[in-house]
């Protein structure tokens, strides 16, 4: 049995807090005075799914820009309200140490779909998600100017906040469902897949899935 | 001996100037002050007086300030300056050189064959000054100096001088050599009738099928009273076309009968046209003509007729509807170049093969957006002849990244055309006329395109920054302290009811304006009331809005087309008369096509580039003392409440705070630094600027232009919540006034958009808008005000049949040409 992930009621408050600030902000006001929280709002993983690339892609998701060619492809459960993707400044959403890689919008399922870089382990092949390790909504701001500062400093507030964990349980049930591993040329190949799994998990974004299907002009 | 010998050059000097007037019609100045009478010497002018200055030697010179020496226009300006203030004083006028000692200085003309005469006597002034003009006319009346075609006249200044150095109590200036020429009179013609003073507004551009008007205005022309002539309508030549061939063939069929009686222009004005003249039906978007006034009736611009369009301009221009589809059938399609975000979508007319090289537009979309989603752009620009390149944008790490993007798509397609679409865009696409253009992230994103390409950090391998023509951002993000469009002509969209870029003080990377003031070439800014985020594109979602009166899609989309064409057509294309669009109010010229909702409302802001051409009053960069203008002149502050700083908002919130001077404004970052003006009334009031000595002879500029906005949610915007209007009034050296309503050509000062949230109270944030007044209008029916010596400008408030009370902002006071 999948099992989700519960929160403690602090952290729905915290969620909920959050969906405001951005109803508020969609009005036109700043955002609220949970601007400087994080927000756990991951309900559910529901995918899991480590990849490799022949070619790597510039990480464009924080400052430091690296050199992409592994990581793990996930199916993420969120309040779509939080999930939606617009141009003023969003929470960001982390995966332990690094920045997630959104890819969908989210709309109006709650199933986004991110890769996140990941290190290679000694057999080449991308690390596990250790269980312990937190997905969360962190602070706003423009993911490109996220660097590991930042990120340490948000794993500080996500901590304090004592925002649930993944669980082994958590992860084992996730990749049962992601399989093993994905290997792709390129990201171009990798988008094969990500719009896969947008048509599985929030198959209204057909724009999306469908630009994420053409194929290189011969 | 020296003295002889002085005026042996002189004289050698003037027999030279005359001999050169032929061709420039207004000679070298002659007979200066050399070797003066008690050695008040000042070679640049007239010889030493006590003058303005106290200084003995420097004298008054007498000089052409404005106008021609055509005798059927007779508006030859001579302005004598430098004179003793509040003496009298008056034109010399005779046609033979002499140079004899009178008074303080030399006498330079005499009697000749033609006789000697003078002006009628005149005032100098606080400012030692003072100008003649009408000589035509004033020598009608006498006997012995009738001026005609080729007469060659000599005018010099005299007045009284009674502190003078050598004691006579009078002096004289340098002289001028005239010779009087025929010819055509060019001025402008066609314009539409105002129910207001100044009762015409001369302008350009007008729409197709709608009817255009014309007129003379007397007080300026006096020689055309009781005269009648035919109205001609010219398909538009250029000079050397009007040289070559100069018979007058109406666009209409036939030409029209007019006569001017006397009064002013409200009595004179004629229907030109009642919207029948033709527009092409190939990809040019308008026609231009020239008008005639043909008064000898022999069928030719000839003498003494009057001509609007003689230059290379056209006269007048004929506008199809923009927000149309062009003449061509458009292709689309996708090209996927095989990269992360690469993916592109193409329009291009469908007879590309027919056609030369077209300007090359790049469409960056925004976060959570579609390359996909902008076939109103697409569809609309290739069916006028320009290709259209829609991208997929990295816009999820931010604009950056996003820039990035727009980079890399621009360089792929402009490497990648032999094989795009099987090369049929190949040798048709123009390198070097490329305009980026963005939508939110992607907005903010253009501009950093643009940005690193300026600054080296993006080296393109198909084209540089000299290539971008234009940098247009539609509602985009400002997060980056970076992002510059430099000195490209920039575009800014906004919309006032945008739900994500809020346009709100206080949200971080979502004030617009700011990318607004960083740039620093030609600019434009329109905002539109009721426009959301999500009207910009044609995607899925809503529209992204909040607040009244919300425009959907399709009227969001109509009023995109009806200003992107004139605009790429302006800045991109050179077209000159597309440039009115860009700062007209709509009630002066809307375009066809323009949604029927009574909701839209929108303001222009628009800023020539930066030109020696242009003079400003102030645009509060310097001196920040209050009374201090950045140009040096003295500001007489009339109005209460008056801040001078940084124009934002100190608290993020809108609603009406005593402390907060500049509430609503959006100007500015930490890193910006636009400065300008708020102030309040309550009953008559004004500001004053005095216009320093270089620029008050205003008749080398066109318009007077000033942006002004008003105080959102501040009492006393909401007491009157509608368009706030003023007077302008421009008062010359010798205390004379003339006032101009602002929104007799067009509007007031538009009420903010009624949008809440962020504190008490209805309004979002200030929308600053420009308005242009034309300067001969503040002489039209009232010849007294010498446009020479305008020495104060003055907005003034709360006068009768005006707004009795408002807050308002202001900036960038100045003068410029057309």
């Amino acid at each position: 049995m999948r099992r989700s992930i519960i929160f403690s009621i602090g952290a729905l408050a915290l969620t909920v807090a959050a969906v405001t600030a951005h109803q508020q902000r969609s009005q036109g006001g700043g955002l609220g005075d949970a601007e400087g929280q994080p927000a756990s709002a991951v309900v559910t993983l529901l995918h899991a799914q480590p990849y490799v690339m022949e070619e790597s892609y510039t990480g464009w998701w924080r400052a430091e820009q690296p050199q992409v060619d592994a990581g793990w492809l996930l199916v993420l459960r969120v309040p779509p309200g939080l999930a939606e993707l617009r141009q003023s400044l969003t929470r960001v959403l982390y995966v332990g140490e690094e920045t997630a890689e959104r890819w969908n919008s989210g709309q109006p399922t709650g199933n986004i779909v991110v890769t996140v870089p990941w290190e290679r382990g000694a057999d080449g092949l991308p690390a596990p998600i250790s269980s312990g390790e937190c997905i969360w909504f962190g602070t706003p701001e423009l993911p490109e100017r996220v660097d590991a500062a930042r990120i340490a400093s948000e794993r500080q507030l996500a901590a304090s906040a004592q925002l649930p964990v993944l669980t082994a349980e958590d992860l084992q049930d996730a990749q049962q469902v992601g399989g093993g591993l994905l290997e792709v040329r390129d990201s171009h190949e990798l988008g094969y897949a990500i719009a896969d799994l947008i048509e599985t998990y929030s198959p209204e974004e057909t724009v999306t899935i469908e630009t994420l299907r053409i194929t290189p002009t011969e | 001996m020296r003295n002889r010998l002085v005026r042996l050059v002189a004289l050698l000097f003037l027999t030279a100037s005359i001999a050169r007037i032929g061709a420039a019609q207004v000679g070298e100045p002659f007979c200066m002050g050399d070797s003066c009478p008690c050695g008040n010497d000042d070679p640049t002018a007239g010889c030493g007086n006590d003058g303005l200055d106290g200084d003995p030697l420097t004298g008054a010179r007498l000089s052409r300030s404005a106008g021609t020496t055509n005798i059927f226009a007779d508006d030859l300006v001579l302005t004598l300056e430098g004179a003793t203030p509040n003496r009298f004083g008056m034109i010399l006028i005779g046609a033979q050189a002499v140079q004899n000692p009178l008074g303080d200085g030399w006498l330079c003309i005499a009697l000749g064959s033609a006789g000697i005469q003078r002006s009628a006597p005149q005032q100098t002034g606080e400012s030692g000054s003072f100008s003649q003009t009408r000589f035509v006319a004033y020598a009608e009346g006498l006997a012995t100096v009738p001026i005609g075609t080729g007469t060659q006249l000599l005018f010099q200044g005299y007045y009284r001088d009674g502190g003078g150095p050598c004691g006579s109590g009078f002096n004289l200036s340098n002289a001028l050599p005239v010779t009087f020429t025929a010819g055509p009179v060019e001025t402008e013609l066609a314009g539409r009738a105002l129910g207001l003073y100044p009762y015409f507004d001369f302008v350009d551009v007008f729409n197709q099928m709608a009817p255009i008007e014309a007129t003379i205005d007397p007080t300026l022309f006096p020689g055309i009273q009781s005269l009648s002539g035919q109205a001609f309508v010219v398909e538009s030549r250029s000079r050397i076309e009007w040289d070559n061939d100069s018979s007058l063939i109406d666009a209409r069929g036939a030409s029209t009968p007019v006569t001017f009686s006397g009064g002013d222009v409200s009595g004179n004005v004629f229907e030109l046209d009642a919207g029948t003249l033709a527009t092409p039906t190939d990809s040019r978007v308008s026609a231009g003509y020239d008008v005639v006034i043909d008064f000898d009736g022999d069928g030719l611009l000839s003498d003494g007729d009057f001509i609007d369009g003689r230059g290379d301009e056209d006269g007048l221009t004929v506008f199809r509807d923009p927000t149309a589809p062009g003449p061509y059938a458009t292709v689309e399609a996708t090209h996927d170049h095989g990269g992360n975000f690469e993916r592109q979508r193409i329009y291009y007319p469908a007879n590309i093969a027919e056609l030369g090289e077209l300007p090359l537009i790049v469409v960056s979309h925004g976060n959570g957006h579609n390359f996909t989603w902008y076939d109103h752009i697409g569809e609309h620009m290739a069916s006028w002849g320009y290709i259209v390149m829609s991208h997929q944008n990295n816009t999820g790490p931010g604009p950056n990244a996003a820039s990035n993007t727009t980079l890399k798509n621009t360089d792929l397609f402009l490497g990648g055309l032999d094989e795009i679409e099987g090369g049929a865009l190949f040798g048709h696409v123009d390198g070097h006329r490329i305009v980026l253009m963005g939508h939110s992230r992607g907005g903010e994103g253009a501009a950093i395109a643009y940005h690193k390409l300026f600054v080296g950090t993006y080296v393109g391998e198909n084209y540089g920054h000299e290539d971008i023509r234009l940098v247009s951002s539609i509602a985009p993000t400002v997060f980056t302290f970076f992002v510059n469009p430099h000195e490209v002509p920039f575009q800014l969209w906004t919309g006032s009811a945008d739900g994500d870029v809020t346009g709100a003080p206080g949200d971080t990377g979502a004030q617009t304006y700011h990318l607004l003031t960083r740039a620093e070439g030609q600019r434009h800014s329109v905002t539109y009331h009721g426009v959301g985020h999500g009207a910009f594109h044609n995607g899925n979602g809503g529209l992204v809005a909040a607040g009244p009166c919300q425009v959907a899609r399709n009227g969001t989309h109509a009023l995109m087309r009806g200003l992107m064409l004139p605009t790429v057509r302006h800045i991109v294309d050179g077209e000159e008369a597309a440039e009115e669009f860009l700062w007209r109010p709509i009630q002066s010229l809307k375009t066809i096509g323009w949604p029927a909702s009574e909701c839209v409302d929108v303001s222009y802001e628009y800023w020539n580039a930066p030109s020696a051409d242009a003079f400003v009053i102030d645009d509060f960069q310097a001196n920040p003392e209050l009374r201090l203008s950045s140009s040096g002149g003295q500001v007489t502050i009339e109005v209460d409440a008056l801040v001078e700083g940084i124009l934002q908002d100190s608290n993020g919130q809108l609603q009406h705070d005593p402390s907060d001077g500049m509430n609503g404004m959006t100007r500015c970052s930490s890193i910006d630094d636009a400065r300008g003006i708020a102030f309040e009334f309550s009953g008559p009031a004004s500001l004053e600027f005095e216009v320093v000595p270089e620029a008050r002879n205003l008749t080398q500029y066109t318009y007077l232009s000033f942006r002004a906005c008003q105080g959102t949610r501040h009492p006393l915007t909401t007491a009157e919540l509608a368009d706030l209007t003023f007077l302008v009034t421009l008062r010359d050296g010798h205390g004379r006034s003339s006032k101009i309503r602002i929104e007799s050509t067009g509007s007031g000062i538009i009420e903010p958009y009624q949008r809440g949230t962020l504190g008490a109270g209805l309004g979002w944030a200030n929308e600053f808008e420009t308005t242009r007044l034309r300067l001969t209008d503040f002489v039209s029916g009232l010849p007294g005000l010498d446009l020479t010596d305008v020495v104060a400008i003055s907005f003034d408030f709360g006068r009768p049949g005006q707004s009795q009370v408002g807050r308002l902002g202001m900036d960038d006071i100045e003068l410029i040409q057309k």
